[in-house]
């Protein structure tokens, strides 16, 4: 585009700004959305007569501004889809319709308010603008003067090269030049009316003084007007603390507002937040929030948990630690990565074709980013308030934590021990924020959802900054017990234990060991209908299964540390191990078995009642993270850290169907399954031949057990997803009632099949992995039994047989047991286990 | 050879379906046939059709209450197999797999196990289907009582000596020796593994690994060596392995490696005391990786592999079953390994078997290398007998004693055989030959 074609359709006002150049974005401060008309026809039709594609973006509430007449191609980019997708939306176009092209914005105000938002009005003019430059575009954008805070109206300033105010007085259009860029300067500040197509300068001081004092100029408050979101809490605080008959609807009006903002856009959550939220509870988020947006599903899991609890049984409330936390909108986070250039490089991993790309750059500009001043400021005020306690730095993104999600546990949580100056203590929280950001962006991540093909969905970040749980022991900090719930008991691996009275894992220490779960140790299962019942039967088989290791935080060392608990905590008095341990018949050690605590005291009817509350409330089974505290005696405190619908696990977003027309089942059963429901692609099975096995003599059970392992061995390096299956049990001492492994040599199976099948006179019970349970648990493997007696079951050999067998490549040295062992390739099946139901199936489209 | 078809084929009809008992059977009767070639006076006398067959099995009921109240039955069993050397010896296994045909099969094995010690002991196995899984202590020890209740009638001191095995630990042996006191007003030797400070033994617990090390000794002074100095490969880390360093180390040798499901560790500066220690705190009171050795002390760690590629004089496979395979053995032998003494039950696969025995290396099978813990059960019923207790240095004197005589026995069983230094002929036919010269001495019994 030259420059002599560039106008805006009003010679006087072209002299005034020196003339408009390709690349130039030209905002109006307005104070009527007419006046913004009247210069936009000029300009259009302009655009029109020099043959210039003209194109207007129509999104504001406001009247169309370019009648269709004028020929102007017209985009309805919708702001209530999000941020992301309007601004996806425009930037399709632009990059569609490539240079040189007019543009004309609708007022652009109304976003703030789409978006709750100035600071996310300031992030897409930001995104917007450059674009438009680089394509060397002429555009017009407009804003309502004195309506945006500077969250908006800085950015904007900075990024644009032309800022005008507008205005009418006695019925004459007015202009002000604010900023120019890359043009004489000596226009700025002076005002010009406007006599036909001319801009005269006002030079009296008399009339100017009289202009500007008309003007409503904001002030010299440092943030300008406040924005929507702000505005609203400010109504909301204002109104009496109870309202019982709310005879303006004002008070339901405003909760149900904020309550949009604040609560992810999953309905069920935002219909039990609508249940047991009030609007005291949403105020006393808002006090602690620092940026605007959702506060995002971890941190609505953790409250709505406690405010079920309370409504339903204030006792059980009164058990509970209170929580301390502050939340980071998810809004900070779109501003982080727009202000440090991250966002494009973000779109770009968007494509499938690159989505890996620029993964250390990224990295590198968020671990280098930079936050407002503001946000600091908050952020040292938060860090004033904390003193020297650690806190923990939590993901919560819109979509975890919601119903069947499959987002949980993709990001990171980070400690901080929060110990040394303020200056420091603020640097290792922002570097904090920053890993938890990265994650969103890490290659796990990206895979996750490249395989999920979620990619493209929105996904934004708030975080939930807690306080952590617990107390000082010497140099280390941690609370007395931490662990996670299930409302439905994946693991009833005893006819006693009844699935709908919940499970939990317990560990001493920080909750970390139970919810990662450590391979290194064991956490303490559970049942909660009968809490003392456990698959150990002797001392040692306890001892064996019992926690040697512990997580907390080195006061001293400033950071999270794992190490053995005889050498954190056995020695120090305050610790109640009389309450959550038994003492070693033999070696007088302690055992953490939490026997104690278990038997003794409520605990146990406490958490129970938790996971049936919270439950019943969600309307299906869910899952908690929660820490404890003895106090004294027989007291304690639950502090509910989290709370979620239970997961399915997924990884892929296509699952089988079972017995679905033209679906292939390989495997399907009606039976005990030990572990949670899941829906995984399966790209090998091992099959062990029970007929081949039961002829052999125990020697060469032992070599199948070793070869098996040395398979396991392969399978872990080259990360396939396996099922094995075979006859009997599974690691059985006795090699004439299954397959005599170790853990360690089945530890890289995803998932195990006890087929209840050997020879004519002998049909093993089944174990359900009892022998193995705690570490098949930690490793988070599936375990299922397999009666194809039983009518319904069904394993299909022929199919299996129709495939080659690839033993041989894939454990040379195993070729020998191609008689016994059988691999094969189905990277075309998927594997449904569901819990509930107890039932596995294997099928392929 | 016809006449151990003849006996199989009987046993087939007799035992059908049993799998996994005629397979123990076949495999020791196969072993046998230059034994039965030599002493034409075995098949006269019937000895391999009587030694199949269990001089006794008793059955039993085993009513007991769970913590509910409800009453429980379990079926008992002890089969008592073969008293030619001395009385039964065999453990008791709580599992709800067991079964007769289970126990027949174990209670073989053992009378071969058990007269290779050279020690008085015959061979049994007793024990229930009852599942100590997810029972109280209470439930255990009603159940142990109930069991003992019944069981008394057939054991004694002199009689048959029950063990642990599966499901059967200290606390249970304990339940069911203060039964058999109660109801027969005796404190005798009834149970072998009982407490220390009720009649138990030292040495239990090193006793295999000891042994193991006692039998490389033997086979090294068959040409004038000894372990000093010789660098020694060890697998595993539990027990076995532990007191088989440890005893490395009183011998002046140098043992460089240990192992777990997670990998091996090679230190080449050798597993001192100290570091042996930390090793012993580690796997039995913290129960931790054998990994962290090499945070601790240097060395290598190797992921996922077992020990037998680093270059060592002696191996001494202590983890599991059939952890030695061909390829193993061929690197063993091509790092210049001199000697593989077994403290694990059949460590080699039967193709590594075959490259010790083809390479004429010193090679110490399982069955008699690690009689060691076998021999103990011994040693404390001898102990009980005599009413007293041997001190530590007593009692791994007499094991130390126990493991030449195994060695001796094998070695001239061997060497009778015309297989000299065959220690695996020699372990298959010594403990037959002990046993069926007692019956042929008792008569037809």
């Amino acid at each position: 585009m030259a420059m002599m074609d560039c106008t805006t359709g009003l010679p006087g006002l072209d002299r005034v700004l020196k003339g408009v150049m390709p690349g130039d974005n030209v905002v109006w401060q307005i104070e009527e959305v007419d006046d913004y008309r009247d210069l936009v026809l000029p300009y259009a039709l302009a655009a029109c007569q020099t043959g210039r594609r003209l194109i207007y973006f129509r999104f504001a509430r406001h009247e169309q501004l370019i009648p269709e007449s004028s020929g102007p191609e017209i985009y309805h980019p919708d702001p209530t889809l999000g941020f992301e997708r309007f601004v996806d939306a425009v930037h399709q176009v632009i990059t569609d319709v490539g240079s040189g092209a007019i543009y004309v914005f609708d007022c652009l105000s109304d976003l703030a308010s789409d978006w709750q938002s100035d600071a996310m009005l300031g992030n897409f003019f930001m995104l917007t603008c450059p674009r438009l430059l680089d394509y060397q575009s002429l555009t017009y954008f407009a804003l309502y003067r004195n309506h945006h805070s500077h969250f908006a109206s800085k950015p904007i300033e900075e990024t644009c090269q032309f800022m005008l105010d507008v205005f009418r007085r006695d019925g004459r259009m007015h202009i002000r030049p604010l900023k120019v860029q890359y043009r004489s300067t000596s226009v700025m500040n002076t005002i010009h009316v406007r006599e036909g197509d001319d801009f005269i300068p006002v030079n009296s001081s008399a009339e100017i003084s009289g202009l500007l004092s008309s003007l409503a100029w904001a002030g010299l408050n440092d943030q300008g007007p406040l924005d929507v979101w702000h505005r609203t809490f400010g109504e909301a605080r204002s109104l009496p603390l109870t309202n019982p008959t709310d005879a303006t609807g004002q008070h339901s009006r405003l909760f149900h507002q904020i309550l949009e903002w604040l609560i992810s856009g999953d309905e069920r959550i935002i219909r039990l937040a609508n249940t047991y939220f009030t609007l005291d509870d949403l105020m006393a988020i808002y006090n602690r929030m620092i940026g605007i947006g959702s506060i995002g599903g971890k941190a609505v899991g953790m409250l709505l948990a406690r405010a079920i609890v309370n409504h339903h049984d204030k006792d059980l409330a009164n058990r509970l630690e209170a929580h301390d936390s502050f939340y980071l909108g998810t809004e900070l986070y779109y501003t982080f990565l727009v202000r440090n250039r991250v966002w494009w490089i973000r779109q770009r991993q968007r494509e499938p074709s690159t989505f890996l790309g620029e993964i250390q750059e990224a990295r590198e500009l968020i671990f280098h980013g930079t936050f407002p001043d503001h946000v600091i400021q908050r952020l040292r005020e938060m860090l004033e308030y904390f003193g020297e306690s650690p806190y923990i730095v939590r993901s919560s993104s819109l979509l975890e934590d919601a119903y069947g999600n499959a987002f949980a546990g993709q990001y990171e949580s980070v400690f901080c021990v929060n110990q040394g100056p303020l200056d420091a203590r603020l640097q290792d929280l922002l570097n904090a924020i920053r890993r938890v950001y990265a994650s969103a962006l890490s290659e796990n991540a990206l895979r996750y959802r490249q395989r999920r093909g979620l990619l493209n969905r929105d996904e934004q970040m708030a975080l939930l900054i807690m306080r952590v749980s617990g107390s000082s022991h010497k140099r280390f900090f941690y609370p007395h017990l931490a662990g996670v719930g299930l409302s439905y008991n994946p693991y009833a691996w005893n006819p006693d234990i009844d699935p709908n009275a919940g499970v939990i894992r317990l560990v001493f220490g920080l909750g970390t060991r139970a919810v990662d779960r450590a391979d290194d140790d064991n956490t303490r299962l559970v049942a909660l209908n009968k809490p003392l019942l456990r698959p150990e039967s002797t001392v040692d088989e306890i001892h064996q299964a019992s926690q040697r290791k512990m997580d907390c935080l080195d006061l001293v060392e400033n950071k999270l540390i794992s190490g053995w608990v005889d050498d954190l905590a056995a020695g120090d008095a305050d610790i109640p191990f009389d309450r959550i341990a038994d003492i070693h018949p033999e070696n007088r050690r302690w055992l953490l078995t939490f026997n104690p605590l278990l038997r003794d005291t409520g605990f146990t009817a406490d958490i129970r009642r938790i996971l049936k509350l919270l439950s019943n409330a969600y309307e299906c089974p869910i899952d908690i993270e929660f820490a404890v505290n003895i106090i004294r005696g027989d007291d304690y405190r639950i502090n509910l850290l989290q709370c979620r619908p239970l997961q399915i696990r997924s990884d892929n977003s296509n699952p089988a169907k079972e017995n679905a027309s033209g679906t292939r089942v390989l495997l399907q059963q009606q039976g005990p399954v030990i572990g949670a429901s899941r829906r995984i692609g399966i790209d090998t099975c091992i099959v062990v031949d029970p007929s081949a096995y039961a002829r052999l003599g125990e020697q060469q059970r032992h070599a199948v057990a070793r070869a098996i392992g040395r398979i396991n061995q392969s399978c872990g390096k080259e990360q396939r997803a396996v099922l094995l299956i075979g006859p009997g049990r599974w690691g059985t001492r006795q090699p004439s009632l299954g397959i005599p492994v170790r853990f360690g040599e089945i530890n890289h199976m995803l998932a195990v099949c006890e087929w209840v099948t050997m020879h004519e006179k002998l049909v093993p019970d089944a174990s359900l992995g009892t022998h193995f349970l705690s570490e098949l648990i930690e490793s988070d493997m599936l375990y299922f039994v397999l009666d194809t007696a039983k009518s319904g079951n069904v394993l299909d050999l022929d199919a299996l047989a129709s495939r080659p067998n690839r033993l041989a490549e894939l454990s040379p040295d195993c070729k020998s047991m191609e008689y016994v062992i059988r691999v094969v390739g189905i990277p075309d099946y998927k594997l449904e286990a569901d819990m509930l139901r107890q039932c596995v199936v294997l099928s392929g489209d | 050879m016809e006449y151990i078809a003849k006996v199989m084929n009987e046993v087939e009809k007799r035992n059908p379906g049993e799998l996994e008992y005629l397979q123990a059977v076949r495999e020791v009767l196969e072993s046998l046939a230059p034994v039965l070639a030599k002493n034409p006076k075995y098949q006269q006398m019937a000895i391999l059709e009587r030694i199949v067959e269990p001089e006794r099995a008793i059955v039993f009921r085993v009513p007991w209450q769970d913590d509910q109240g409800r009453i429980q039955v379990n079926r008992g069993i002890r089969v008592q197999y073969n008293s030619a050397i001395g009385p039964y010896k065999g453990g008791i296994r709580f599992h709800p797999s067991v079964n007769i045909s289970i126990l027949k099969f174990l209670g073989f094995e053992q009378i071969f196990k058990n007269a290779l010690t050279t020690l008085p002991m015959g061979g049994g196995k007793g024990g229930s289907d009852f599942d100590p899984k997810g029972k109280s202590d209470s439930e255990v020890m009603r159940f142990c009582q109930s069991f003992m209740t019944e069981l008394q009638r057939h054991v004694g001191a002199d009689t048959d000596v029950p063990a642990g095995d599966i499901g059967v630990g200290g606390r249970e042996v304990g339940y069911m020796f203060g039964q058999y006191k109660r109801l027969r007003n005796e404190f005798t030797g009834v149970l072998t593994g009982k407490g220390l400070k009720w009649g138990g033994s030292l040495i239990r617990p090193e006793a295999t690994g000891y042994g193991a090390v006692y039998f490389a000794q033997e086979m090294l002074k068959t040409v004038n060596q000894s372990l000093e100095g010789k660098t020694c490969v060890i697998s595993g880390s539990g027990n076995v392995a532990q007191f088989t360093v440890e005893k490395l180390i009183d011998l002046g040798a140098k043992p460089v490696s240990l192992s777990d499901s997670g990998g091996t560790i090679h230190d080449p500066k050798g597993i001192d005391r100290e570091k042996l220690a930390w090793v012993m705190d580690l796997k039995n009171n913290k129960r931790g990786r054998i990994s962290e050795y090499t945070n601790k002390f240097g060395g290598a760690f190797m992921a996922g592999t077992n020990p037998w590629s680093i270059p060592c004089d002696c191996a001494f496979p202590s983890a599991t079953q059939n952890e030695i395979s061909g390829d193993d053995a061929r690197a063993l032998l091509q790092n210049g390994c001199k000697l593989v003494s077994e403290g694990a039950n059949m460590p080699s696969t039967p193709e590594a078997v075959d490259a010790f025995l083809t390479a004429k290396i010193h090679y110490g099978p399982g069955k008699a290398a690690n009689a060691g813990g076998v021999a103990t059960s011994g040693l404390e019923m001898s102990q009980n007998a005599m009413r007293i207790s041997w001190p530590r240095e007593e009692v791994d004197s007499r094991l130390h004693q126990i493991m030449v005589a195994i060695h001796r026995t094998c070695n001239e069983t061997a060497r009778e055989y015309g297989q000299p230094g065959n220690l695996v002929l020699g372990a298959n036919i010594a403990g037959f030959v002990k046993v069926a010269d007692a019956m042929l001495d008792q008569g037809v019994v």
